[in-house]
Order: C-alpha cells, then structure tokens, then sequence
C-alpha cells in the first residue's frame, strides 16, 4: 500500500479520529449513596460503544446494585442508543457537537424493547461482543453483494474462521493495517463492474433525523440502507444529486467552506471543485429550514462524487454513512477538522 | 432478481388475489401512513396465531385491515385460559438485494415481545435452518424493520437470488416481462415462487394463486 497516497491518507485518517466521551451510572442503578466518577474514553468513530462496555462495568462494578448476567447499553438524554451503529454516525445524528458526549451506561439483564435483542450463545456466560460481530459480518455480506453480486455474498460466506476472526479483531481494535488487508484481497471497489445485470452499486446507508431532538428512535429517526447506482456513462452521481433523488423534499444547505481543517482542505483538493464558496443569499425562512448533510462529522460540498466520498469514507462494513438533520442555524458544524467533535 | 416496482405491482395483485380466496393465510398490501422520502410505499403482511395448546383447533380469521401505526385493536380477543403467541410476518423489498426479505417478530397476547428462544420453539423447521448456519452467517437476525424502524427478527436474504434464479429458470413462464402489467405477473410469480420456498419454514402454506385467477 503507498502510503504517500492522498486518498489512502485520508481513509486512514477518518480511521484515527476520535470522540471524546463521558460515561456515567444512572443514579437508580447505584447502590451506594455517591454516584461514582464518570469514566472518559476516547473512542475512534468507526468503533462501537460496546466495545467499551465491559471496561466500564469493571471499572463501576462495585457500585452497582445488579451485577449478574448483565446486558449492558449506553443512553443519551433518555434516549436508549442503538448498539449496531458506528459510534460516529450516532455522534454526528443526536449529540449536536456536545464535547465530551455525555452518555449513561446501564446493566440491565435484557436489552429494552427498543434496541434489538442482545441475542448470544448459549455458552458464554460473560459479556462477550458475539451479537455485534454477527452484525459486522450481515452488513459486510450486504455491501460484498451490491459490489459484487453473488460472488460477493458469496465470498463472504465461504471466508475461513482465521481470516474471519482477524477481520473481526481489526475491527473491533479499529486498526487500519489489518483491515485493509483484508478489502484489498476482497477487491470490493464498487466500480468495478462485477455485478454483470446492472449498473455498478455504491453502498449507502442514510440516517435521517427530521426534528429538533430526537426522544424515540423508531418514530423521530429514518434509517436506510440504499444502494446508488453509477450513471450509465460510469459518473458517480454527486452527494447532491443523491440526496435529492432520495429526499426530493428537502433543501440541502451548501457546505461553508472557510478553509478550515485538514480533512476539509483534502476533500477540496481532491474532488477538483472551483474555489468559489460562495453560497447564495438565502430569506430567514430558507436558513431554518434546510438541511444538512455529514459524513464523519464534516460537511462535504454536494458536488462531492459519492464513489470519492464512500472510497474514502466508508465504515469497516463498507457502508458509507451520512446523516441528513435540520441545519441549526446556530450551530455551525466544524467543516473538516480531523477528530472533529472530540477534541484531540 | 426484481425491480421494487416489480414488487409492488405483484404484492398488490397476490393481496388482491388473496381476497378472493377462502381459507388462510390472507396476505394484504400494508400502505406506508409516513412516506415522507423515497421510502417504500408498503409492504406485504399476514397475522399468524399459533396455539400453545396443541389439541385445541380453532379456525384462522380474517385479519382486517390495519394502519402500520402497530395498532394493536387488530389483535383479536381469544377465549380465556388458551396459551398462544401472535405474530406478524411482513415481506419486504430489499434494495441491496433487490429480492423480498420476510421479516416477522412474535408477541404474547399482551403485547410482551417474544424472545429468540421462544420464536425458535414455535417453529421446529425454523429452529433446524438456524442451529444449521449459526455466527458469522446466521440465517436469521434481528435488525429494524425498515418501515416502522422498530426491532423485528428477519430471515437472511443473501441466498434468495441464487435460489431464485434456478427456480425461475426451470419455471419458464412466457412473456414475463413483456406487454401491458408484464412488471406485475413477473412481480406475482417472483413472490409466489419465493413464497414455496420461505414459507413452510414457518408451517404456513403459500396462498394458491392459480385458484384465485381460475376463478375470475
């Protein structure tokens, strides 16, 4: 692998950025009459939270009042967080830039009704990351088949354990070496065209918050999985061109382009795009109710080739993510500083 | 494989056949109440009871028509003392795979989820699919269902376009895709071959489509 290569740099740093966060107890899932220190981890963006579930049940273990057989689950707000997402994508939807993220970790035995079922083997007493792995590998079959077809799906059935188990420890260490690795042997580039009864695919998955706050995932939250297809003239659609396709109804607001961070600088230059930034003056209305979409916590300019974005910003299951929210004229979201949202 | 237009066009027509015809199960086309993006317009879906007391036979009913807002006045009032699970399988198009994916979760008569183990009990063939592929490829998982974006059990859908591409080949129907509703009769014979496959893991017979059409 070179490198010195400007898109490979890139992958690997959207690998390296972190968030930081806070984690605390509930005050009723303690038993001694002071709550105990909250634990801060930083956690990189394509990792999960429950990886870091049993360093904090170890860590919080003799205040809590339960300690059996626990099956344990991160809150924001009240809001249970959905445990098959990148910590990321849950990071850039509901937490608007708050640094450290503050979440409460619980112990319950089962998951609560909103999340999905924590479903492990029979054997493992321990908590153990069995259901999340199981997860990692439906998701990484679905991309192989868009990229792919059924070779991809395939392939990944046919994976030997050893190669599989590696894959899964890159993952769950969220380290590039080993994980690329394992894409390069896949050969899973999505405009390659393999899949022989249609156009090349690229795999997308979109989280759309449509309101201010977000107190009931399956009523405030739209989550999609949804393929886009290259042209026939093999051009990758752009980001707003997507967009567009997908939610007609909606008016994206064009990224600001300050000059600000590496990541952002990089983005530029790569995709070629003209320097002028400048957006259209907009009336108040228009400013409040656009909306915004991230990928990594960053902006990209709606020209942006969705083929560049997802080569370079994909997830470990070679999903790209993008989160599509109210722009909250407000707020300004940082506009490519590498680890944006967590500090350094 | 097909197109989701496919899909629906042969949903609509399997449900409106299904109408038509005694006995169950009785599929219907569940119409999205919140289509606010380019989210599908609906899904196919079907009430099943199973009766814990198995001595006992009662007669299926008719499920009505229900919102997709989990209204749970669909739920028919059983005569008290008999145990049973009610559950809900929904057929689904999957754009990754552009195939239908039958998704389904189990509730006890008031309203308590059912867990994966109890699923598996009331399903012995299902029980032997999953003890079959297990971890890595697992062939059925939990995941939202991607219109009511709530935790439902799915059966895998990364084996259908093999198996379906063989049998569609030895089924050979003419003109499937050509002249006026071809989208809809290849959408119809995709569903009801799929259906023949899928279904009797879950001890449900597949609507008979051909009495339906005899007998308009």
């Amino acid at each position: 692998m070179d490198n010195s290569n400007p898109t490979m740099r890139m992958l690997m740093k959207t690998w390296e950025s972190k968030i930081s966060i806070r984690i605390s107890l509930a005050a009723n899932d303690v038993s001694c009459p002071n709550l105990p220190l909250p634990m801060m981890v930083m956690l990189p963006r394509y990792g999960f939270l429950q990886t870091v579930a049993d360093k904090a049940f170890q860590s919080f273990e003799r205040a809590l009042i339960s300690k059996h057989d626990y099956t344990p689950y991160f809150e924001y707000n009240g809001l249970p967080l959905p445990w098959q997402v990148p910590l990321g994508s849950l990071y850039d939807l509901l937490a608007d830039d708050q640094s450290p993220w503050r979440l409460i970790i619980r112990f319950p035995s089962a998951m609560p009704p909103a999340l999905l079922p924590w479903i492990r083997s029979d054997s493992e007493k321990n908590f153990d990351l069995g259901p999340l792995r199981s997860v990692l590998f439906s998701s990484l079959k679905e991309a192989a088949f868009i990229c792919r077809g059924v070779d991809g799906s395939n392939d990944m059935n046919m994976m030997e354990v050893g190669k599989r188990d590696s894959l899964w420890e890159s993952v769950v260490k969220v380290d590039w070496a080993g994980y690329n690795n394992w894409i390069e042997s896949m050969d899973m580039n999505p405009l390659n065209r393999r899949a022989q009864e249609a156009l090349p695919r690229i795999p997308i998955r979109i989280f759309h918050r449509k309101g201010k706050s977000v107190s009931d995932w399956s009523a405030d939250v739209k989550s999609m999985s949804r393929p886009i297809s290259v042209q026939e003239d093999g051009r990758s659609p752009t980001l707003g061109e997507a967009l567009n396709d997908i939610f007609p109804e909606l008016v994206f607001e064009e990224e600001q382009n300050d000059g600000g961070g590496l990541l952002g600088d990089e983005l530029m230059r790569s995709t070629e795009l003209s320097e002028d930034g400048d957006c259209e003056p907009s009336s108040k209305d228009q400013v409040f109710s656009q909306s915004v979409a991230i990928v990594c916590g960053i902006q990209p300019p709606l020209a942006t080739p969705l083929a560049w974005l997802h080569y370079n910003m994909h997830a470990p299951d070679f999903f790209l993510y993008i989160i599509v929210k109210p722009r909250n004229p407000f707020h300004r979201v940082e506009s490519g500083s590498v680890g944006s949202g967590g500090g350094c | 494989m097909i197109e989701y237009i496919e899909f629906e066009e042969g949903a609509r027509a399997l449900a409106e056949c299904c109408s038509r015809l005694d006995g169950s199960p009785s599929w219907e086309w569940l119409a999205s109440s919140r289509k606010e993006s380019l989210e599908d317009s609906g899904c196919l879906a079907v009430k099943h009871v199973i009766y814990l007391d198995k001595n006992l036979e009662l007669p299926q009913e008719k499920e009505e028509e229900c919102d997709q807002q989990e209204d749970e006045a669909g739920m028919k009032a059983l005569p008290s003392g008999i145990d049973s699970h009610f559950y809900d399988f929904h057929v689904i198009y999957s754009h990754s795979y552009r195939v239908p994916v039958l998704w389904f979760r189990g509730q006890t008569p008031d309203g308590t989820p059912l867990g994966f183990t109890q699923i598996l009990q009331d399903f012995p063939q299902l029980r032997s699919a999953v003890e079959r592929m297990s971890g890595d490829s697992a062939a059925v998982s939990a995941n939202e269902h991607p219109l009511l974006h709530t935790p439902w059990y799915f059966v895998h859908p990364c084996q259908t376009p093999s198996f379906m591409s063989l049998l569609l080949k030895e089924q050979r129907h003419p003109a499937d895709s050509e002249g006026k509703g071809g989208g809809e009769r290849k959408g119809l014979n995709f569903l009801v071959s799929w259906f023949s496959v899928v279904l009797p893991a879950f001890g449900l017979q597949p609507p008979n489509i051909d009495n339906a059409h005899n007998a308009t």
